[in-house]
C-alpha cells in the first residue's frame, strides 16, 4: 500500500507555512514540512506526536496530517474496526477519521485491559420512537434500529448515521407493519453496488388480523403462548452506500439547498431483496458471503437452516440429520453461525430426553455447506466434527461475529492487522442455568499448507475444527442472568434480573477480558498472532486483569432501568461503543469507551484570525 | 562510466568556498552522482552548489569521508525497506559523534543532506532530532527548540483535554 505523498499541510494558505522559513528564528522550523512529516515523525511514537501537537500552532497543524496517522495505522499490531467499504482512504474531507482510527484502537485496548476500565464519552441520540431492536455496523458510523411510535400505529427500519461533524442523525427509514427484530445488518456488495444489507423478522396472526390484539405487543425475546396462531416473515433490505455517504457528506450542511436536493433523491433507496413466509419462528439471521454471493441464513425450529442466495435467487433447505443416539430425543437448534470461508457451518443443538428432565446434552457440531445443484433445494446435511457437552445446563448460546474479510470496494485501503493475522479464535457463549451464570468457549482455527503447483504459488488455509474447542471460563452470577454481547476480542457483559426478560433491569454492565486473545493453549499447534508493536512508547502489556471487570456506570443503569429497563442493545466491539435503549425512552443512549477525534474547527478559526490581522504581514512577506 | 577512484572532484558553495574532493566520496550525495553521470566530459568548473555553505559542506564531507565505500540504498529497497522498516532510533556510534552538534549545525546538515540527497546522513539527523523530542513534554519541547507558545490560555488548555487519553498511558 503506497501512502499518498502529497501532503495535506502543503495545500494549506500561507498562513501555515510562514512558519517554516530558510531564516526562521526557531531552528527547527528551517527545517520544511516534508523532512518533519515523512522523516523526524517516522520515528516518533503517538505519544510523542500527541506532545508535539501541544507545543505550538504550526506543530498542531503538522500532526494532525494524515500520512502520519495512516504509517501509524497500517504497522499497528491491535484490531482495527474495517473500514466501510466506501471510505476514501485518501480524501482529505474525512482525513480526521484516519487518526480516529488508531487513536481508538489505542485508548480502547488500553481502557479495556485496564484494572478500572470506564466511559470515555456519553452521547444522547434523539430517536424520537421508542427502540425495539438494533445493530451497529462495525466501524460504529451506521446505527440501524427498529422503532414504533408511541401509540405503537407505525413501525420503521431505520438507518442513523453516527459521528457525522454535525452530530448524529437518522438518515434514511423503511416502513413496516409491524415490529421488527432479530435485526441484523452487513456492509455487502450486490451486483457492484457496495452497500448496507439489513435482515430482519417480524410476525403476524397468520389468520389476519385480530380485534384489540397486536401482534407486535408479544415478546420476540421469551417464547410466551400467543392466543393465535402467528405467520413468520423474514425480509431483506438493501440501501447504497453511494446514496447515504451523500447525505452524510461533511460538506454538506444538513438543511441545505444541496441537502435537501441530495435527500429527496434517497427517498424510496430501499430495495427489498427477499422475503419469505413460514409459520415456524424464525431465528439466528445473518448475512455473508459465500464465494462473493450476498446470502442469508436463518433457522425455522425445530431442525431446518435456511439460507437463500440473493445472486441466484435461490434457498437451500438444510434438515439437520437425527443423531442416533438421540434418538426419541427432542433436538433444538441453539445457535448457528456461518464460517463462508471454509464453506461451513457451526451448530449448537440443544437435546433433551422426552421423559427425563434432567437428560440434557448440548453438542457443537460443523457442517459443510453443499454445493448448489441445479434443481435440488433440500439437502439433508451431517455433521464432520462433533463435540458434546452433558455437565451444565444452558438456556441459549451465542457465537461471536467475524468482522474482518469483508469486501472492499475501495483501491486505497491499506493492510492492517487482521489481513496478516491468522483468523481470532471464535467465541461460544453458553447462558447457564441453575447455576445462573454464563460460560466461554473457544474455537481456534487451524491452517493447512498447500504447496505450490504449475498454477499456484504456495498458499495456507485456515479452518476451525473443533479439535480445538477449549472451555475459558465458568462465571456465575446467580441470582442474576448474565446477558453477552459477543465479540471476537471484546465482549461486553450485563447482569440483569430475572423478572423481566423483556425488558430486563440491569445490575451491573462489565467488560470481558477472554484469556484467548493473548495465552493460546499449550496444546495448540496454530500460529499465534503478532503481539509486538512498535508504534506507542510502551508496548502492549499482558495483564493480569482478564476476565469480568466493572464499569462505573451506576448513572447510566439508573437512568436506563427508570425507563423501564434495557429493550435493545448494540456493541461495536471494535471501536469500543455500546448503544442501549430503554423499555419507555425515546432515546438511544451512546456509550463510547474509547477516546474520539473529533473533526477539527480550530483550523479554520486561525485561518479566519489571520486573515484579518495576516494582510499586513502577507503584504510584508512579498516586500 | 567507470571512472578512476581518484578522480578528483571541485565544488564551489554558496560563500565561494571550493573544495576538492574524490569522486568516489562526493558520490555519497546521489544529486552530485547524477551530476556527474550526465556530464561526459571532463569539466575543470568547480560545481555549485547554492543551497550549501562552507562550513556545513565540511560536516557533510567528513561524513562522506568516513562512510566512503559503503552501499548505496537503491531506490527499489527504499520503498521495500520503508514499509517493513523498524522505526529504531539507533544510531552508530561514530554517526552519533559526528552528529553531537549545536541545533544550527544539526538542522543544517539535514537541510544539505535532503538537498544533496544523502539518504543516510538524513536519517542520522532525522533520528538525532525524533530523539531529542521523544519522551519529553510540551514544555520541555518548547524549552528544547526556543519555540514560542502562541496558544491562547484556552485553547491549551482545550487540547491539552483532548489529547489527555495519551498521557500516563
Amino acid at each position: 500500500m503506497q501512502i499518498s505523498r502529497q501532503l495535506l499541510v502543503e495545500c494549506l494558505p500561507g498562513f501555515f507555512r510562514r512558519y517554516f522559513k530558510r531564516d526562521s528564528p526557531c531552528l527547527i522550523f528551517r527545517l520544511p514540512l516534508d523532512i518533519h512529516v515523512e522523516h523526524i515523525f517516522s520515528y516518533l511514537h503517538v505519544e510523542d506526536i500527541i506532545c508535539l501537537r501541544r507545543v505550538n500552532k504550526a506543530f498542531y497543524f503538522l500532526t494532525h496530517e494524515p500520512v502520519i496517522w495512516k504509517r501509524f495505522l497500517e504497522r499497528m499490531n491491535l484490531p482495527v474496526p474495517p473500514m466501510r467499504p466506501t471510505f476514501l482512504y485518501s480524501h482529505h474531507a474525512t482525513d480526521y477519521e484516519i487518526e480516529q482510527m488508531v487513536t481508538r484502537a489505542i485508548s480502547l485496548d488500553d481502557n479495556w485491559n485496564a484494572t478500572k476500565p470506564s466511559i470515555y464519552t456519553r452521547n444522547i441520540l434523539p430517536a424520537h420512537h421508542k427502540v425495539q431492536d438494533m445493530f451497529i455496523l462495525p466501524g460504529g458510523k451506521y446505527l440501524v434500529a427498529s422503532v414504533r411510535d408511541d401509540h405503537g400505529y407505525r413501525y420503521h427500519i431505520v438507518l442513523y448515521a453516527l459521528d457525522h461533524p454535525k452530530g448524529h442523525r437518522a438518515i434514511a427509514r423503511f416502513p413496516i407493519e409491524v415490529k421488527a427484530y432479530h435485526l441484523y445488518a452487513k456492509y455487502m456488495k450486490f451486483k457492484g453496488k457496495t452497500g448496507i444489507m439489513i435482515t430482519y423478522a417480524t410476525r403476524a396472526f397468520s389468520d389476519g388480523a385480530q380485534p384489540g390484539l397486536d401482534p407486535s405487543n408479544y415478546s420476540h425475546k421469551v417464547d410466551v403462548e400467543e392466543p393465535y396462531p402467528m405467520a413468520y416473515q423474514q425480509a431483506t433490505l438493501f440501501i447504497s452506500l453511494n446514496t447515504l455517504d451523500s447525505l452524510v457528506d461533511p460538506m454538506v450542511e444538513p438543511g441545505s439547498d444541496a441537502f435537501i436536493s441530495r435527500a429527496s433523491q434517497v427517498g424510496s433507496s430501499f430495495t427489498v431483496m427477499f422475503q419469505s413466509q413460514t409459520v415456524y419462528p424464525v431465528d439466528h439471521m445473518s448475512l455473508f458471503e459465500l464465494e462473493g454471493e450476498c446470502c442469508v441464513l436463518m433457522t425455522q425450529q425445530p431442525n431446518l437452516i435456511s439460507i437463500s442466495n440473493f445472486e441466484r435467487e435461490k434457498t437451500v433447505s438444510l434438515y439437520l440429520k437425527p443423531m442416533q443416539q438421540y434418538e426419541g430425543w427432542i433436538t433444538r437448534i441453539s445457535a448457528v453461525r456461518a464460517l463462508p470461508w471454509q464453506r461451513g457451518l457451526l451448530v449448537i443443538c440443544h437435546h433433551l430426553h422426552p421423559d427425563l428432565v434432567h437428560e440434557q446434552e448440548y453438542s457443537f457440531r460443523l457442517y459443510a455447506i453443499p454445493r448448489p445443484g441445479f434443481d435440488v433445494e433440500q439437502h439433508i446435511i451431517e455433521p464432520f466434527d462433533i463435540n458434546v457437552i452433558h455437565d451444565k445446563y444452558f438456556s441459549h448460546f451465542k457465537i461471536s461475529d467475524y468482522h474482518f474479510n469483508f469486501p472492499t470496494s475501495a483501491q486505497d485501503h491499506p493492510i492492517l492487522y487482521e489481513s496478516r493475522c491468522p483468523p481470532p479464535p471464535i467465541s461460544v457463549f453458553g447462558y447457564m442455568d441453575s447455576p445462573m451464570g454464563l460460560v466461554h468457549y473457544s474455537i481456534y482455527p487451524d491452517f493447512h499448507d498447500y504447496p505450490a503447483t504449475k498454477e499456484k504459488s504456495a498458499y495456507r488455509r485456515y479452518f476451525y475444527t473443533l479439535q480445538h474447542m477449549y472451555h475459558q471460563a465458568t462465571h456465575i452470577s446467580s441470582p442474576h442472568i448474565t446477558h453477552v454481547l459477543p465479540g471476537v476480542y471484546r465482549s461486553l457483559t450485563y447482569t440483569a434480573t430475572q423478572d423481566n426478560y423483556d425488558s430486563p433491569t440491569m445490575v451491573r454492565l462489565r467488560r470481558y477480558r477472554s484469556p484467548h486473545c493473548e495465552s493460546y493453549p499449550p496444546d495448540y499447534p496454530g500460529v499465534r498472532p503478532p503481539t509486538s508493536d512498535d508504534i506507542t512508547r510502551k508496548t502492549k502489556v499482558l495483564t493480569r486483569t482478564r476476565g469480568f471487570k466493572d464499569f462505573d456506570v451506576s448513572d447510566e443503569i439508573n437512568e436506563i432501568n427508570h425507563l423501564g429497563g434495557v429493550s435493545a442493545v448494540a456493541w461495536d466491539e471494535g471501536i469500543g461503543r455500546l448503544c442501549i435503549a430503554s423499555q419507555d425512552g425515546e432515546d438511544i443512549m451512546i456509550l463510547d469507551f474509547a477516546h474520539i477525534v473529533q473533526p477539527d474547527r480550530r483550523f479554520d478559526q486561525w485561518k479566519r484570525d489571520q486573515a484579518m490581522l495576516g494582510q499586513e504581514s502577507d503584504a510584508m512577506d512579498i516586500s | 562510466m567507470a571512472a578512476p577512484a581518484t578522480q578528483q572532484i571541485k565544488i564551489r558553495c554558496n560563500d565561494e568556498k571550493e573544495f576538492t574532493v574524490d569522486r568516489d566520496v562526493l558520490e555519497r550525495s546521489v544529486l552530485i552522482k547524477n551530476m556527474l553521470e550526465d556530464v561526459t566530459e571532463q569539466q575543470d568548473a568547480p560545481i555549485p552548489l547554492p543551497n550549501v555553505s562552507g562550513p556545513v559542506m565540511a560536516k557533510v564531507l567528513e561524513y562522506c569521508t568516513h562512510h566512503r565505500g559503503e552501499p548505496l540504498p537503491s531506490a527499489d529497497t527504499e520503498q521495500s525497506q520503508d514499509e517493513t522498516r523498524k522505526r529504531t532510533t539507533d544510531i552508530s556510534e561514530w554517526d552519533q559523534k559526528f552528529i553531537t552538534v549545536d541545533q544550527e549545525m544539526l538542522f543544517e546538515i539535514i537541510l544539505a543532506a535532503n538537498y544533496l540527497d544523502i539518504k543516510s546522513l538524513l536519517d542520522v539527523g532525522c533520528k538525532t532530532v525524533a530523539n531529542m523530542i521523544k519522551g519529553k513534554t510540551p514544555e520541555e519541547i518548547r524549552k528544547l527548540f526556543n519555540i514560542v507558545n502562541d496558544f491562547t490560555p484556552e485553547e491549551e488548555a482545550q487540547i491539552k483535554k483532548e489529547n489527555e487519553w495519551a498521557e500516563d498511558r
